[in-house]
């Protein structure tokens, strides 16, 4: 015979009366590849919306470029199965995904990082680019979309879960800036690809916790 | 590859795993058995370490409710044990986080001369349920009126659900978290 205090007790008794059948989250990958594919639409759409970059051809046998753009993706992949995978509290033992994310993410740094001090010549503030308000373009439903849909899940890690949702999105807004924007100078990528990212990840930060709270 | 539910090794997590399954098609006697079996396990999992004997009651009680709210996230494929865990450690860390956090505001509170004026042993203040009634005027409005209806006035979950416009589930959390507030503002 099980025994348990009395309020105990009782809560058992009212979580047992309102029990209604649920609907079970499906597989992580099931949740995942809907939010990717339907991210990827529309940064394209985005990317023929705002015209492709008049050297696009050219730099896409630029092996930086292209080194750049893969491990972007693979980091926004990665983000991406990461945060879906999280709204499930134990992960469902995969907990190595957050490892590996965190790893490509701080690769992607070390990049630009490296980028910035071997070729920065200026930084250019001072003056406003378009560039910014389509980084936000490029995010806004993206990120609204996988928040949406972390919320249906029940995460115990959600600042972890606020970072990984805002990498998987600007991982692609990043892609989608690159292939639009003609600039390669890494002062105007730092301040106008990626700045407004970090901006969208410290509004998300201050106000996510009441997202995923349970 | 499918996923192996590794919880062959061990029979009763493994008939929890069974019962949550069951849980999640609706069938309440599999749930009640389930979450009368969880809670003392659960009870023996967190107050190791735990400074008040009867932290562990209530964290536990947290940690029901959120098997209730999570039940849609568990996967008949996936042994149960892992899942519960996972929630009872994000619970009891939860649960530390906001006593100490408040136990901070407290201590640096009484560095002020003012607390002591304030106080309910004060011969200006008139006793406990000054001190209730001001412990309630930091509860947000929501969930003032909601731990009022029902502890105080008296009105049933349900009742206060429907002029709330929330789930009954919901008005339940909300006045429990609220009581366990209250309890941790009052010492």
């Amino acid at each position: 015979m099980v025994r348990v205090a009395k309020e105990t007790s009782n809560i058992i008794d009212d979580l047992t009366s309102e029990l209604e059948p649920v609907k079970t989250l499906k597989h992580p990958i099931k949740r995942a590849l809907p939010w990717f594919i339907f991210a990827i639409l529309y940064v394209l759409s985005g990317i023929f919306l705002l015209g492709v970059r008049g050297d696009f051809i050219s730099k896409l046998n630029d092996s930086t470029y292209i080194f750049e753009m893969s491990l972007v993706l693979v980091m926004s992949v990665s983000a991406t199965m990461c945060s879906l995978w999280m709204c499930i509290p134990d992960m469902r033992g995969q907990k190595w995904l957050v490892a590996t994310s965190l790893t490509l993410i701080l690769v992607v740094l070390a990049w630009i990082i490296t980028q910035a001090v071997m070729n920065i010549d200026h930084t250019p503030f001072g003056y406003w680019s378009h560039c910014f308000s389509d980084a936000v373009f490029f995010g806004l439903l993206p990120a609204a979309s996988i928040v949406f849909m972390s919320m249906k899940g029940r995460t115990i890690q959600p600042y972890l879960m606020i970072l990984m949702n805002v990498i998987a999105v600007s991982g692609l807004g990043y892609i989608g800036l690159r292939i639009t924007c003609a600039s390669d100078d890494i002062g105007h990528i730092c301040v106008f690809h990626i700045l407004p990212y970090i901006a969208l990840g410290a509004v998300i930060g201050a106000i996510g916790r009441r997202f995923y709270r349970w | 590859m499918g996923i192996v539910n590794d919880n062959s090794q061990n029979p009763k997590a493994d008939s929890w795993g069974e019962l949550a399954v069951r849980s999640q098609s609706g069938d309440k006697r599999a749930y009640r058995q389930l979450l009368l079996e969880i809670a003392p396990y659960i009870k023996s999992r967190i107050s190791k370490g735990l400074a008040n004997e009867d932290w562990s009651e209530e964290i536990m009680q947290e940690v029901l409710i959120s098997v209730h709210k999570s039940l849609k996230s568990y996967s008949a494929d996936r042994p149960f044990k892992p899942w519960l865990n996972a929630i009872t450690q994000f619970r009891r860390t939860d649960f530390l986080r906001k006593h100490y956090k408040n136990k901070n505001v407290n201590e640096a509170s009484q560095e002020n001369s003012d607390i002591f004026s304030n106080d309910v042993t004060h011969d200006t203040r008139a006793g406990e349920l000054v001190d209730i009634e001001k412990a309630l005027g930091k509860i947000p409005e929501k969930q003032r009126k909601i731990f009022k209806l029902i502890k105080i006035e008296g009105y049933s979950a349900a009742e206060v659900a429907k002029e709330m416009d929330m789930s009954v589930s919901a008005v339940k959390v909300s006045a429990h978290r609220t009581a366990g507030k209250l309890k941790e503002m009052l010492g």
